[in-house]
């Protein structure tokens, strides 16, 4: 079967993955409001595409510290360079629960981000796109590696 | 590509390459730090080596001197080459850059790890993009991952569980003008990458 | 192997006399010793930068135009060899357009050189 648009295929394909992909997807514009929210991200905060499109970021979810994070964003913005975050610094962006509900020890969902700047045609960075990783289980084992050293008291 | 087991090593017009190729690369990184924290950065010619594992404290010179260093780790892949970014700071800076950071409160050790972050984003990215520009590679960068902070620098390698024997080091120490502010960014390639540079340099370094 | 792209740049058909020198007190003995009119300059060199090269070059008053070709970008670089007498200001590495474009720009080279 011969296929008429197979750029077409290509980018369903994308689409596809890019909302199935088991990392949160957020596209966010110069006054952080929302352009993309992919199916990580809707099934984590309960809230869907069409109730966060162009809406602002800090008005739909308070708890995040505006101040932060603004301030490595405005560094995307205006240095068109990649920023990255790591648990340590802040457990979560956002509050999402852990994926595993009942199992789970980890009251939330751990981490990690990056953020990186989008190209647009008049060459300024006028969109980013944060990217959000689950990593609560490497934070578990870290902690608790870190309670078995100081349990055997020092460098173990 | 050349798969041999030949110890690397360089000629005197690959490590000038080099130096040049670093020397583009670190004047944008130290473009965007200048204009992050509105300062003048100072930019010194970057020292490039081959070096043994064993050798790797020795090397660090820049910060020899430092009681107490703090340090970041990124890793970088892309086209046959790979490799890891070391940021290092000698503490005594990192009260100067979080002010030029404008962070207010006090610098608790999170405070650190917030301004380690901030500076390795910058520095590391603009640095490994420069040279991958450069070398037509747009490179992946992995989450930065912390070394350890307030410790010595010889903590911060362990030889002996590192898998490295050599190692092509690329050293490039900031300062800024006016303010008490030093860190090293050290590229680390491993011996493919390095095999495998020297061929794409090669075109660089033919004579017309 | 800077001044091997900064020699590939230069325009095809200019019929010019081109030396190298490997850092700044080089430079200065080239031009003192009267053998250049026009320098591309780089700021990040041992034994005498850029910047103390242009230093010596006010300080001494010698008769040569300036063009500083560097990796260092930042703004403030910038103003300080403009401030030092450089003529212009060319990140790296360099291409061939943008040289032609700084040496027609301040005459040095005309519209068929």
């Amino acid at each position: 079967m011969s296929n008429p648009s197979p750029e077409l295929d290509d980018l369903h394909w994308l689409m596809d993955i890019l909302q199935t992909i088991d990392v949160g997807l957020v596209v966010l514009d110069r006054e952080y409001n929302i352009h993309l929210w992919n199916s990580f991200m809707e099934n984590h905060s309960g809230v869907r595409p069409d109730q966060v499109q162009n809406k602002c970021l800090f008005d739909l979810f308070p708890d995040v510290d505006e101040d932060w994070f603004r301030k490595k964003a405005e560094a995307v913005f205006l240095l068109k360079t990649r920023a990255f975050t790591i648990y340590e610094q802040r457990p979560y962006l956002l509050k999402f629960k852990n994926n595993h509900p009942i199992t789970g020890r980890a009251e939330f969902m751990y981490q990690n981000t990056t953020l990186i700047p989008l190209g647009s045609a008049d060459g300024n960075t006028n969109h980013i796109c944060l990217i959000i990783y689950d990593v609560t289980n490497a934070a578990m084992n870290k902690m608790d590696l870190k309670q078995i050293k100081d349990l055997l008291g020092g460098n173990a | 590509m050349p798969e041999n087991n030949e110890p690397i090593s360089l000629t005197e017009d690959e490590r000038d390459c080099y130096q040049e190729i670093t020397n583009v690369a670190m004047g944008q990184a130290a473009d965007r730090l200048a204009r992050l924290l509105d300062v003048y950065v100072v930019l010194p010619i970057p020292n490039v080596n081959i070096i043994e594992i064993s050798e790797f404290n020795m090397t660090l010179k820049a910060l020899e001197d430092a009681d107490s260093v703090s340090a970041v780790c990124q890793g970088f892949i892309g086209a046959g080459i790979a490799g890891e970014a070391l940021l290092i700071f000698n503490d005594a800076s990192l009260g100067d850059i979080a002010q030029l950071l404008k962070y207010t409160g006090e610098l608790d050790q999170h405070a650190e790890l917030e301004v380690l972050m901030d500076v390795a984003n910058v520095l590391n990215g603009a640095c490994i993009q420069g040279i991958g520009e450069q070398l037509n590679i747009p490179f992946n960068q992995s989450h930065p991952v912390v070394l350890g902070q307030h410790c010595n620098i010889s903590d911060l390698i362990n030889e002996k569980q590192a898998r490295w024997k050599r190692t092509m080091a690329i050293e490039i120490n900031y300062t800024i003008e006016g303010h008490n502010v030093n860190c090293d960014l050290i590229l680390l390639f491993t011996e493919d990458s390095v095999r495998h540079m020297n061929v794409l340099i090669s075109y660089l370094l033919e004579d017309d | 192997m800077a001044r091997k792209q900064m020699a590939r740049a230069l325009p095809d058909n200019w019929e010019v006399e081109v030396s190298f020198a490997k850092h700044g007190e080089e430079a200065l003995e080239i031009i003192k010793a009267g053998g250049a009119e026009i320098m591309f300059l780089d700021l990040t060199m041992p034994v005498l930068d850029g910047y103390q090269t242009l230093e010596a070059i006010k300080a001494q008053d010698l008769p040569i135009m300036v063009i500083v070709v560097s990796g260092d970008i930042q703004p403030e670089a910038r103003d300080r060899v403009k401030k030092l007498g450089a003529l212009e200001f060319i990140k790296k590495p360099v291409d061939k357009e943008k040289a032609e474009q700084v040496l027609m720009e301040y005459g040095i080279i005309g519209g068929d050189a």
